[in-house]
């Protein structure tokens, strides 16, 4: 050891935020598990968005395509939950230390939220990736299904951004509260379980114009706004548009991402920080309802099919 | 010129109806002030309370002239401070280097060139220079305790808390990591709490016995070591009505007590003699006697 005799001060500024945000991005982008995750996405958009081994034959591009927004998101999204609940909680064994430093923990809460900054990147990514296959080689307008224009270009260019986003910042939230063994793993199962279910059941299972149905139906971030018929040997020929409004649905998911954050911020905020990461909450809550309720009104009142000839008719409840 | 840096009046602290701390009463100035006492004498609990890491159930804790109760002056005194744990866990993934800088960030040095400067200094100042880069998975139990120092020396600051710094260390590391603090005590208050009584005599100017969350004594580490003088023996044979007693090296036993054994001779006592004196120690394990 060498005798220490520097009386360096700490030098002080405002930048701490952006300096933590920016390592704690690196280690997210290099995480073995987001790197799987967006390999899978990639794989998801390139497959999907070439129109998918159901497009074989003599429908050029399957409806399979609109299905982008759910699974190449959703794959970033769970898998980027995963890490960022990791890395928050990653620094938990050394919180005694880190109490001791000047940076508060709704600081280093904040930087790991500004690092969900690369799994949205690489949703944005992922949407011009797509924006590029389906361009050299664009789809019929058929497989679009009721939605208009701004619709589609919220379901295919704005929810995957929204939804890559949306699941790392519940896992900051997440990685803050729960502290219990196996709390990550836990909330994946629901995650999982309630995407599955509630995406799509709500419309099959029960009368879809119900409100309570479009309601589950845009409950789940991770919903999907339409179903095509076909499967991996025989092409689809016709598109399901579901409920519900697009567009609400996006402001819906990002208020929830507002809230995730204000969840996190909300541990371990002391002081005028809390008052104000409580108001946001409230506020954003109020909001998020608002859009919630927006959502489940507009858009489609009935699920509608729409074939190759360009016919739509309403779905017929069982 | 008012020097001092740690001022606690009356601090009472409560774990579920244990009392921690009794109405302690310290006063801390520029120098090396080790923390002796036996296991849940109180000693952690003082320390994390001068760390602002946990807060009293009474009286009042002044840290380098902030009140800690203040959200921003804690603030300002966790810029001044550095703060070793009893038991610090590291983030899975990290280099020597790579928890020592981002610690360097939570104690917001920005700018990167400085930063790195500083955080090489820091794992120079313990001896690791050389393991920066190795994954502390992969270090022994010593070196993860160095990396755990040199996270508490960024910036050199005025006010070194440490919780058993040299647990682990090698005699070679000890005697290194002395000069460390002795350099450090030079210009800043360094407070150790530890289980070493041979670290507290070659370095602290000052030492402080805690015992069930009482101060037992606080002062100079001579004038403890003077108590016990003309009360510690050597003999042939353990004395039953020696404080504590315990088979030296030599064969002879050392007898801790008021009255000489037969055939004893009177020796100089050490720290640890004075220490034990002063807890009127019976048990060699309770003193915490290595034999």
């Amino acid at each position: 050891m060498t005798t220490m005799a520097l009386p360096l001060t700490a030098a002080r500024s405002r930048s701490s935020l952006s300096v933590l945000a920016w390592i704690e991005a690196k280690r997210f982008a290099r995480h073995p598990m987001f790197l799987v995750g967006l390999g899978l996405a990639v794989w998801a958009t390139v497959v999907i968005g070439s129109g998918g081994p159901a497009s074989r034959g003599e429908v050029a591009r399957g409806p399979e395509n609109l299905d982008f927004q759910v699974i190449p998101g959703f794959l970033v999204g769970v898998f980027g939950f995963v890490v960022a609940a990791r890395l928050t909680r990653s620094t938990s064994r050394s919180q005694e230390v880190m109490r001791g430093a000047p940076l508060s923990d709704t600081v280093r809460t904040a930087a790991l939220c500004l690092a969900c900054l690369v799994p949205m990147s690489a949703g944005l990514a992922l949407v011009l990736l797509h924006a590029a296959i389906v361009t050299s080689d664009p789809p019929e307008e058929w497989i679009y299904g009721t939605y208009g224009s701004l619709e589609q270009v919220v379901i295919v260019g704005v929810l995957p951004v929204i939804f890559s986003v949306g699941g790392p910042l519940l896992g900051v939230a997440v990685g803050r509260w729960l502290r219990f063994p196996g709390a990550i793993l836990l909330c994946v199962g629901i995650l999982l379980f309630w995407c599955a279910w509630a995406a799509y059941s709500p419309i099959e299972s029960m009368d879809a114009s119900s409100p309570l149905s479009r309601v589950l139906h845009l409950l789940t971030p991770y919903t999907a706004w339409g179903q095509a018929d076909g499967d991996g040997d025989v092409p689809s020929t016709e598109f399901t548009s579901f409920t519900g409004s697009p567009v609400w649905f996006a402001l819906w998911a990002l208020a929830l991402c507002g809230l995730a954050v204000c969840a996190a911020l909300w541990r371990g905020a002391e002081g005028r920080g809390r008052v104000i990461v409580g108001r946001s909450f409230v506020g954003l809550s109020v909001a998020a309802l608002v859009f919630l309720g927006l959502a489940a009104m507009g858009g489609n009142d009935e699920p509608m099919v729409t074939t190759p000839d360009g016919v739509t008719r309403v779905v017929q409840s069982e | 010129m008012d020097t001092t840096t740690v001022d606690l009046r009356h601090v009472t602290k409560t774990f579920r109806g244990t009392t921690a701390l009794r109405s302690i009463n310290l006063r801390m100035q520029p120098g090396v002030v080790g923390l002796l006492g036996p296991n849940g004498a109180g000693k952690t609990t003082l320390l994390r309370i001068l760390a602002t890491v946990l807060a009293v159930d009474n009286g009042s804790v002044r840290v380098l002239g902030r009140d800690v109760t203040d959200t921003e002056q804690r603030t300002d005194i966790r810029r001044r401070l550095g703060y070793l744990p009893q038991e610090l866990g590291f983030p899975r993934g990290f280099s020597a280097y790579a928890f020592v800088d981002y610690m360097a960030v939570l104690k917001e040095w920005d700018d990167a060139a400085a930063r790195r400067t500083e955080v090489r200094r820091a794992l120079a100042a313990v001896g690791l220079q050389d393991k920066a880069t190795k994954r502390i998975r992969a270090l022994s139990g010593g070196q993860r305790r160095r990396v755990a120092l040199a996270q508490a020396l960024l910036g050199s600051p005025e006010l070194l808390v440490l919780d058993e710094p040299t647990t682990g260390l090698d005699p070679e590391q000890r005697v290194s990591l002395r000069q460390v603090l002795a350099e450090a005590g030079r210009t800043a208050t360094v407070v150790i709490s530890t289980h070493q009584t041979d670290d507290v005599a070659a370095l602290c100017d000052r030492v402080v016995v805690l015992d069930e969350g009482s101060v037992r004594f606080d002062g100079r580490v001579q004038d403890l070591v003077n108590e016990a003088a003309g009360r510690v023996w050597l003999a042939d044979r353990a004395d039953p009505r020696a404080s504590a007693s315990w088979r030296t090296g030599t064969g002879r036993y050392r007898n801790l007590g008021q009255t000489a054994p037969p055939d004893a001779e009177l020796v100089e006592p050490s720290l640890e003699d004075a220490y034990l004196l002063l807890r009127g120690a019976s048990a060699p394990d309770d003193a915490e006697v290595a034999a």
